[in-house]
């Protein structure tokens, strides 16, 4: 009798770990851009991301996004921000909260606004491949009007031929780091993608 | 001598703002040798690209000083401030006045262009509100209604979050590049006829961007391993002909000419745009008609609402280029930034 009742209580142990697990997984936020951390949805209007909650109130074509140092976007804001309905948020970078702003597939920003200085914000164009966030830098390809040829896209393996065919388009993309320590952006010499204007 | 709006990187650039701007900055190249050496005189023809950008950069850097450079010139700003004080001198006062003469004729022009239309959105607001009060029923004077266009946003929950393409990732979703798509997909609800990629009993006027981009993705109009969208042969698969005007050209007159006779033989045209000073184009949008106003009307993907275009010189064959720019609106709030960098006419196949 002991022993089913042990066994009854072990499988629903196991039950409700597993079914913990599967709401868990259901309410995970895949990383944004490669680097970034994931989230959590806490509902439908709020996400966690790094101990900080954000809400997302659209008004009027905008979109208010407010952070709360609290996983329910409960209790009193620590800033609060209005960005255009092309802004999403992509998660929280080094103190940063991160926006990916853009409607179509080319002329995208990268939006870094601090959350401990709300005044510091850097706005970085980004063309091609995702940005990848390291720990310490930002490493994006800057938009340029610079006509890629086949030998430059064909060095890095992409199908010049195609991408040419098949868009409005080829351009140079220049590798830039935006440097945590500094907050600057610096070319990487000598490194570049080719993408597509579509 | 002063700027309505910010001029430069992620600004509203006002024609004459940016205009002005650009001026100042060429006129500022004599006094600082560096900032000579480090640009190239800028063209004044009032469009804030790259150039200008980086032109409002460099004098921050080299002539402010400033650390760090946002690129905008914001008015009574210091850079703005800066600016406007080199060319204050007596002797360059005279100089600065005739030459910004043909700038300030078009200021007024574009001025008076708005006024005019507030006098005429007054006009019809009063009119409406008099009809509802008759008891009159307003006419389907709406491109949305007229053209039968159903309008959609990319925004919209039930499908903003949709993969777009053939891409993966989450820039790569409906909501954050997907308004090429939604603008083809509204141009298709009537112009659209059903083709061989379609499913079966699909009809044009129940499309959505859902169908519309699995129609596409089957009929190989994004690239390979993609979500770039290959505007005409989407246009094609959706029963479409699409014709685009091409990367990298200015507006002229005959350009508008195409724009206005794609409208008046019953065709809508997708406006790519420039709002974040980038000269590529960052945002598709479809226009619908001209009104009896001058103005364009056009259905606005990010919002999924009408918005007004408007052109400068507001007339005319005879000019090299025009400009065509949205106009500010509440609801649609990045409207008063665009500016035409390219178009595809659409045309039922």
């Amino acid at each position: 009798m002991k022993f089913t009742f042990l066994k009854s209580a072990k499988i629903a142990l196991l039950f409700s770990v597993a079914i913990s697990q599967i709401s868990c997984a259901e309410n995970k936020i895949e990383p944004y851009f490669p680097g970034l951390s994931e989230g959590t949805a806490a509902s439908e209007t709020c996400s966690n991301y790094q101990g900080y909650s954000i809400s997302l109130i659209e008004k009027e074509g905008d979109q208010q996004f407010d952070l709360y140092k609290s996983n329910n976007c409960k209790g009193s804001k620590t800033y609060s921000l209005v960005l255009g309905i092309e802004a999403s948020l992509a998660g929280i970078w080094q103190n940063f909260l991160v926006f990916d702003e853009g409607t179509d597939v080319n002329g995208h920003n990268l939006r870094l606004v601090s959350i401990v200085k709300s005044e510091e914000v850097y706005t970085l164009a980004f063309e091609g491949d995702a940005p990848q966030f390291e720990s310490k830098k930002i490493i994006y390809f800057a938009p340029s009007e610079e006509e890629a040829t086949a030998t430059q896209c064909n060095t890095l393996g992409i199908d010049f031929k195609d991408l040419k065919e098949n868009s409005a388009g080829v351009l140079i993309g220049h590798q830039f780091e935006f440097l945590l320590e500094t907050k600057k952006s610096a070319p990487v010499k000598g490194q570049y993608t080719c993408y597509v204007v579509q | 001598m002063s700027i309505q709006k910010s001029v430069g990187h992620n600004s509203p650039n006002l024609y004459p703002d940016v205009a002005l701007v650009q001026q100042l900055l060429n006129k500022a190249l004599p006094t600082y040798p560096r900032l000579k050496a480090a640009i190239q005189p800028l063209k004044e023809d009032g469009l804030c690209g790259t150039k200008t950008v980086e032109a409002i950069r460099h004098f921050q850097s080299i002539v402010m000083q400033f650390s760090t450079q946002d690129g905008v010139v914001e008015p009574n700003r210091n850079t703005w401030k800066k600016l406007n004080n080199n060319s204050a001198d007596k002797k360059s006062v005279a100089a600065a006045v005739s030459f910004q003469k043909p700038s300030v004729e078009r200021f007024i022009q574009w001025f008076s262009g708005q006024v005019n239309s507030n006098i005429e959105l007054l006009h019809k607001e009063f009119l409406a509100e008099n009809d509802k009060a008759l008891g009159i029923r307003a006419p389907l004077s709406s491109p949305i209604e007229s053209k039968k266009i159903n309008a959609f946003s990319q925004t919209d929950k039930k499908w903003g979050g949709n993969t777009l393409g053939n891409g993966s990732g989450k820039g790569a979703t409906i909501r954050a590049s997907g308004c090429a798509l939604v603008s083809l997909t509204m141009a298709a609800t009537y112009l659209g006829s059903a083709k061989s990629h379609w499913p079966t009993g699909l009809k044009p006027n129940q499309l959505d961007p859902v169908k519309a981009n699995a129609i596409l993705k089957k009929a190989g109009a994004f690239s390979k391993n993609s979500y770039s969208l290959m505007i005409t042969n989407g246009a094609k698969a959706l029963g479409m002909k699409g014709t685009d005007s091409g990367r990298g050209g200015k507006l002229g007159s005959g350009h508008i000419q195409t724009i206005e006779d794609c409208l008046r033989n019953g065709g809508l045209v997708m406006l790519h745009v420039d709002y974040k000073g980038n000269t590529q184009g960052d945002h598709w949008v479809l226009l619908t008609e001209k009104t009896a106003s001058g103005d364009y009307t056009a259905i606005d993907p990010a919002y999924g609402k009408e918005i007004t275009f408007t052109r400068t010189p507001s007339s005319g064959t005879a000019v090299k280029s025009v400009i065509l720019y949205g106009k500010s609106q509440t609801n649609a709030k990045n409207a008063g930034s665009y500016k035409v960098v390219r178009f595809v006419t659409l045309t039922a196949a």
